[in-house]
């Protein structure tokens, strides 16, 4: 169990990136939700061990991360949101290397791993090629064999999506599932849907902090009849956005507009029961409650 | 970075706003003032130095070099423009690199960018930062030379347009042209890296260009890529006054130098500009390099989901940390090696290393076999320079890689410790510098092979390469990865190691002597085949081990502060450097401070001991003076005889002298009172047969003065004992001159009488010269009876003939004894030596030498069997039995001289490679018959201890020997030698901080005039006058003063008796010559071929007296004009007689003759030759 307890870093320009925040995560895919800026990676990096917090705990089935980060290091996967690699490497070099560093020091069984993680991550045919030239998706699959070198218990995964087109991060989210049961896999992201798709588990960050703590479906649960919808012409949204707890919109093919919004009961006649809740909902009801 | 488009979009003024953005940013960066300052200060401190702004300016009657002329101002700035090289990849190339490092690129071409705006822009901001950059130095100057004012001596009136040239000329080009080289290469590559490794391939270019083109000075001169070099050829024959007040030539070389470098440097970039694409992916400037392997992306295969199911063991533990951390330095060293710039780098270097070797043992006039310890020598420093560069840059690459591609949070995040990520960059970095060492030591193997030189000497090449090159680099690596982990910014990194590099060496120029503070700067030592590497060998272990010791210190630290992670500030770092240190590191730290202490304690003690050499430095003698002045003029008795016992202990490089002087009163006058100076680095007990006193003493000159208590009358002897022993070696200071293996001990040991201090020399008309010898003013000539021992392996040798020879608990015993009186210059040598033995004409010649170096025994013997034939034949016979030549190691000196029948000749001149080729010197003949001739010249006749007292010796010798080799070798070559003995006398001038001499006035240290200019001199009488005739002239010379001791013969005796001898119509000769500095400057205007086979040949005369460049009138000199034929071969020579101004004269032309040159035979001293010659061209 990786637990995590008031943790607080500002950073010299005064950022206070994380604020007295406290988690609990228990073993499978963990997704950590949140706009640009919540201090999303800034948690992932603490606890990949590459910062140091100004205050709080970090513990991971008895490690003391902060005093003692070389004995996560030794069961941590880390893929980072933004990451290269050495050029004109391939694959297969470039894994074994991070297999040295990862203190696999048979050669026979970094030879089998390495084979093993590529084909997990499907680049056995183009492991000969340089990883510098590898396409975006294909390069966060190799983010993700380099991670699973060392059989990790504890494996995070910074915004591995972004930027993928919808095959490849399809691609990439399968690597992912047929990983993280037994383990934690933390896993940001700014996408609901990798969540959905994904996770057992979530929680909502914002400004530093833990905003909400659930499961998805508790989630959804949670908000059972309390969404609403609407059709409505573009010019009417900004009042729609002031009156109500407004969730989000999408275009109709006849440029009207949806508008979902949050109510514990029906507002108005306009209104109708959205058939399904999101877990998009619950994301933006969540990011909305901040801001009242 | 991104360039902010201006709203307007005005399209054509992009390039201003490229250039100004651009240049406004990099005014932002601190590192840029950085440079500047550094610049700055290190300028202005190094003229306020020299200047003796610190620790005033000593006091010299020498002609002071002008801080301020055009020729410093240029030669400094050249000096810095070699720095100012290295801001460009961190300048000019990071202007575009940024681009390609923060991935803007993409977007940035995809702007409505013109190609030229961006490109040029981009460009011409960084240049005009460098340029002001490089203004530093300037402003430094300037401020320098104001401060220390116009009443210093050595500032002369500012010289501004000194500063203008030096700039637009010199470092403002050179920062284009290698801008615009290192800003294709950094666009071209998108790697930074090239862009220093071009500079240091530049530098390359420039070794090895002076290396081929050793022969031919013009085309290096053209070819150097800094223009350096095309000064110095211009100035080549510049004396100091000229440095002083001479404006640097702008015209001829340098300027088609200047051309050549910027027109290619622009090709350069033109190639580039067309192949420039504003693309994302990096095009090619030439075909096929720096392609890069591309991932072909195609469709992976549908995904099999499948679990991890191989099960890893991971493993930290110390072996196998140190294991990975082994893997890991060979994953960098390949990163290092496999690129095609090593591979550029390694193939120029070794080009450079080739030419730089070949040059000493192929090309140059005095050329070497390719030794060992030769091949080795002469690249070692300057490759070893490359080494430490490369280390600079290979570091600050390795520690930044993964930070610079953003693989550092990988790396980060595993459980690998720090110092298995350190050691391995190290190990990388020492891995790459021991392949560079191998390259070199194979590189010196192959050129040993390429010569037919078969003895290897593997164990020199590993022990000098590894045990005393590769410590200092150990260091280096250690210090560039502690700089650039401290440092994030890699330019800066570098530079200051640069910094670090130069600074070291200024250190001494600050007081800062002691090597506890000089930056691994061990003392440099000298490998004799004779005695290894010597006495230093020790000093130069632990002076290295103390920086590796110190390097080990900052290893520790650089580990406590590796970068891991993100840190944000220098508490951070601070803090968590703290949580690293951990008992065990502590200790080791504590150990190594220890250590150091300890080391440093050695150092400190011996260089501080009581045994370390006194300089003779300017206060003491002063001191002196002022002490002993009064005593100048005492007359002193002379040394009659000398008896000595001298035991050598190689083992413990020691000796113990005994013996006694036998003086006599050969003055008219009674001495009540002798000044005695005995050995500086000797300890010498003296007692006298008479009663005596020591009344006055100086320790530090080794000085006393004895008052007798009986004065000696005239005639009256007396016996003065002493017994020598040499001061204990200490480790940095060498007292003894006793080696482990050729030990050659000098007169310097023995006690001397008189006052010895003063440089001065009388004129040869000053009457009281003619009863001093130049040699030893104590003695006449001396008899002297010696018992020499040294250890049972080798042999000893001293002054006279061998009487005796025994072995003595187990030591070898030599008896020898002087038939004849001899000077008073003794030598006394021991080692381990192969005699050669040979008779010629009833005389025993004998070389006593190293056992391996018996390459030119035969020259040498042939030298000296010549030499006597040549003098017995004109000058009488030779006045001892036997001739030895005894070799001794380099470190004692490279010379060979002449001592009683001995001629003790450095071991470098038995390593000569004396080739038969038109321009190569058999310099092994030519020694042995110089040394053997001065037995004539110099032991039979001695010359008053007067100015031009060399002209009697070496000039006549220099002549003589010239002869000599001309009659042995040939026409061809000896006027080869003769053009070395030209170029010897008009570059000796530009050396001369005195006043040039006549030959007749030369002074003993003017080597250039005495060998270059006399035996120009006397060759040129020699044509006119005749070789027999000169030759008979001369032998009445020496019959006149032959052995005496009652009168020295002076340069004007010697003067007189020539003009009494020779024709009047010569006269001019030895006027032009020999009593005043007179140049010539003469040349052929036109060449007519009339049509009855006759040339009519117009050309000028013109004499010249130099000290004041005014003309003067020549009448009626001899000249000779000689007729080739276009494969250069003399067919005619034509003598003529001409005057001032322009002269006309035909003759015959001879068959196949294609051009005519004034005096073949450089009979006359011209500064400029070249005008001398003309082609025949058929007129109508």
């Amino acid at each position: 169990m990786l637990s995590i307890q008031s943790l607080t870093k500002t950073y010299p320009n005064g950022v206070k990136a994380l604020d007295e925040l406290n988690l609990e995560i228990r073993p499978g895919m963990f997704g950590l939700l949140g706009p640009n800026g919540a201090g999303k990676s800034s948690l992932m990096r603490t606890i990949a061990t590459l910062q140091r917090p100004d205050k709080g705990n970090l513990s991971f089935n008895g490690i003391d991360i902060g005093n003692d980060p070389m004995s996560l290091r030794k069961i941590l996967g880390y893929l980072p949101q933004e990451f290269g690699v050495y050029p004109k490497q391939t694959a297969e070099t470039l894994l074994n290397y991070f297999a040295i560093l990862k203190g696999l020091s048979s050669r026979k069984e970094r030879k089998a791993k390495v084979e093993e993680v590529l084909h997990i991550t499907n680049l056995l045919d183009v492991r000969k090629k340089y990883v510098s030239s590898y396409s975006g998706g294909m390069r966060q699959r190799f983010g993700i064999a380099q991670l699973l070198l060392n059989d990790p218990r504890l494996i995070i995964v910074d915004e591995p999506t972004a930027g993928l087109d919808p095959e490849e991060r399809n691609r990439f989210l399968n690597v992912l599932r047929g990983i993280g049961t037994e383990n934690i896999v933390l896993f940001s992201t700014h996408l609901v849907e990798d969540v959905k798709e994904l996770c057992t588990d979530m929680a909502i960050m914002r400004q530093g902090k833990i905003h909400k703590r659930a499961t998805p479906s508790e989630a959804i649960k949670e908000l059972d009849s309390k969404v609403w919808t609407k059709s409505i012409s573009s010019t009417e949204l900004e009042l729609h956005k002031t009156t109500f707890r407004y969730l989000s919109s999408s275009f109709n093919e006849d440029h009207s507009l949806s508008v979902r919004i949050y109510a514990e009961d029906r507002p108005d006649q306009t209104f109708i029961k959205a058939d399904k809740v999101t877990l998009e909902d619950v994301y933006f009801n969540s990011l909305g409650q901040q801001t009242e | 970075m991104c360039i902010l488009i201006p709203s307007d979009n005005k399209l054509n003024n992009m390039l201003k706003f490229i250039y100004s953005y651009e240049l406004k940013s990099m005014l932002k960066q601190p590192a840029n003032y950085f440079y500047a300052v550094v610049f700055f200060g290190i300028a202005l401190l190094s003229i306020l130095g020299t200047g003796g702004f610190f620790d005033g300016i000593p006091e010299t009657d020498k002609q002071v070099r002008l801080l301020n002329s055009a020729y410093e101002i240029n030669f400094i700035f050249q000096y810095f423009n070699k720095v100012f090289l290295f801001l460009l990849p961190s300048i000019i190339g990071m202007v575009i690199y940024k681009d390609y490092r923060s991935n803007v690129h993409p977007i940035l071409y995809s702007y409505p960018i013109k190609k030229s705006d961006y490109l040029l822009g981009k460009f011409l901001s960084s240049l005009t930062l460098v340029f002001l950059i490089t203004l530093s130095i300037g402003i430094a100057f300037y401020l320098g030379e104001s401060i220390l004012g116009k009443e210093n001596t050595m500032i002369g009136k500012t010289n501004y347009w000194a500063y203008v040239r030096t700039y637009f000329i010199f470092v403002w080009p050179n920062m284009l042209a290698y801008g615009l080289v290192v800003y294709v290469v950094v666009a071209s590559f998108r790697n930074i890296y090239a862009g220093f490794i071009s500079i240091i391939l530049l530098f390359l270019f420039q070794i090895s260009i002076e290396n081929i083109f050793e022969g031919t000075p013009v085309l290096f001169a053209l070819l150097d890529p800094f223009g350096q070099n095309a000064v110095a050829y211009e100035t080549r024959f510049w004396t100091i006054s000229d440095q002083n007040t001479q404006h640097i030539p702008v015209f001829g070389i340098v300027l088609w130098n200047r051309l050549l470098w910027i027109i290619l440097s622009f090709s350069l970039f033109g190639l580039f500009y067309k192949k420039f694409q504003m693309e994302q992916e990096s095009f090619s400037l030439f075909q096929n390099v720096g392609k890069t392997k591309m991932g072909e992306n195609k469709l992976a295969k549908p995904l099999q989901l499948t679990k991890p199911n191989t099960k890893v063991t991971t493993d930290f533990s110390f072996s196998r940390q140190l294991k990975a951390m082994l893997q890991l330095s060979g994953t960098d060293f390949r990163f290092i090696v496999k690129n095609w710039l090593f591979y550029v780098l390694a193939l120029f270097g070794l080009f450079a290393m080739t030419f730089a070797m070949s040059r000493v043992t192929n090309l140059a006039d005095m050329t070497f076999l390719p030794l060992t310890r030769i091949v080795l020598s002469v690249p070692m420093f300057f490759f070893s320079t490359v080494i430490m560069l490369l280390t600079f840059i290979y570091a600050g690459m390795l520690v930044h890689r993964s930070s610079m591609t953003k693989t550092n949070q990988l790396i980060d995040t595993t459980a690998t410790s720090n110092w298995v990520l350190l050691g391995s960059k190290i190990l990388a970095l020492l891995h790459v510098q021991i392949l560079l060492l191998l390259i070199l030591m194979f590189c010196g193997i192959g050129l040993q092979l390429y010569n037919g030189y078969y003895h290897f000497e593997f164990d020199l090449y590993l022990f000098q390469l590894f045990l005393i090159t590769f410590p200092t680099l150990i260091i280096w690596a250690t210090l560039s990865v502690f700089v650039h982990n401290t440092i994030p910014n890699l330019y800066l990194g570098i530079f200051l190691l640069l910094l670090l590099w130069m600074g070291k060496d200024q250190l001494p120029q600050f007081g800062i002597e002691t090597y506890l503070f000089r930056l691994n700067s061990p003392p440099q030592i000298a490998y004799s085949d004779l005695n290894g590497f010597g006495h230093n060998l020790l000093a130069n272990f632990i002076i290295n081990s103390y920086w590796l010791v110190f390097s080990g210190i900052l290893v520790i630290i650089t580990y406590l502060f590796w970068e891991r992670g993100y840190l944000y500030s220098l508490r951070e770092r601070f803090q968590k450097a703290r949580h690293q240190l951990n008992g065990y590191i502590a200790l080791s730290l504590l150990l190594l401070f220890t250590l150091s202490f300890l080391l440093g304690h050695i150092i400190y003690k011996e260089e501080n001991s009581e045994f370390r050499n006194v300089e003779n430095s300017g206060e003491l003698l002063q001191e002196f003076r002022t002490n002993f002045g009064k005593y100048k003029s005492a007359v002193q008795p002379k040394i009659a005889s000398v008896k000595l016992n001298i035991e050598i202990f190689p083992e413990s490089n020691s000796f113990l002298a005994t013996g006694h002087y036998l003086l006599i009163n050969k003055t008219p006058e009674s001495i009540d009172t002798l000044l005695i100076k005995t050995g500086y680095d000797e300890i010498t007990q003296l007692s006298l047969s008479v009663p005596s006193t020591i009344v006055r003493k100086d320790n530090s000159m080794q000085y006393a003065v004895h008052s007798l208590e009986n004065s000696m009358v005239s005639g009256d002897s007396l016996l003065m004992h002493f017994e020598i022993k040499n001061k204990p070696n200490t480790l940095f200071y060498q007292n003894s001159s006793v080696l482990k293996n050729g030990t050659f001990l000098r007169t310097d040991i023995l006690p001397r009488l008189g006052y010895f201090f003063d440089k001065e020399y009388r004129q040869p008309a000053d009457s009281l010269s003619m009863y001093s010898n130049f040699y030893s003013p104590d003695a006449d000539l001396v008899d002297i009876e010696t018992v020499i021992s040294t250890n049972e392996s080798q042999l000893a040798i001293a002054p006279g003939t061998l009487h005796k020879q025994w072995t003595e608990n187990s030591r070898n015993y030599f008896e020898y004894k002087t038939e004849k009186s001899i000077k008073l210059a003794f030598a006394f040598n021991s080692g381990n030596f192969s005699v050669s033995k040979s008779n010629h004409n009833g005389f025993n010649l004998e070389i006593y030498h190293d056992k391996n170096h018996t390459y030119n025994l035969k020259n040498m013997t042939d030298g000296l069997e010549v030499s006597l034939d040549y003098n017995t034949r004109f000058f009488g016979p030779y006045q001892f039995a036997e001739i030895r030549t005894v070799e001794f190691p380099l470190t004692e000196g490279t010379y060979a001289t002449v001592m009683s029948n001995t001629i003790p000749t450095s071991e470098v001149r038995f390593v000569l490679r004396n080739g038969d080729a038109k321009n190569m010197i058999n310099l092994s003949f030519y020694v042995q018959a110089h040394e053997l001739t001065h037995q004539w010249w110099g032991n039979q006749i001695m010359p008053a201890a007067a100015l031009g007292a060399k002209m009697l010796t070496e000039s006549i010798t220099e002549y003589i020997t010239l002869r000599i080799y001309e009659q042995h070798f040939g026409k061809e070559k000896a006027q080869h030698f003769l053009s070395l003995q030209r170029q010897r006398y008009l570059k000796g001038r530009t050396k001369d901080a005195g006043k040039e001499s006549p030959l007749y006035l030369v002074s003993p240290e003017q080597d250039y005039i005495a060998y270059g200019k006399g035996a120009m001199a006397f060759n040129t009488l020699q044509y006119y006058v005749g070789e027999e005739n000169l030759n008979k002239i001369l032998h009445e010379f020496l019959m006149k003063y032959r052995n005496r001791t009652d009168r020295y013969p002076t340069s004007l005796d010697f003067i007189a008796h020539l003009k009494y001898s020779i024709p009047l119509e010569f006269h001019y000769i030895i006027y032009d010559m020999m009593e005043t500095i007179t140049f010539y400057d003469n040349k052929i205007i036109d060449v007519k071929e009339l049509s009855n086979n006759q040339l009519e040949v117009t050309f000028s005369i013109k004499k010249m007296e130099s000290t004041t460049e005014n003309d003067v009138v020549a009448t009626d000199v001899f000249l000779t004009f000689g007729q080739y034929d276009a494969d250069g071969n003399l067919l005619h020579v034509e003598k003529v007689k001409a005057s001032s101004g322009e002269n006309n004269i035909s003759f015959f032309k001879k068959k196949g003759a294609t051009s005519i040159l004034l005096d073949p035979y450089l009979h006359f001293i011209e500064m400029n030759i070249e005008n001398n010659r003309k082609y025949i061209v058929k007129k109508e």
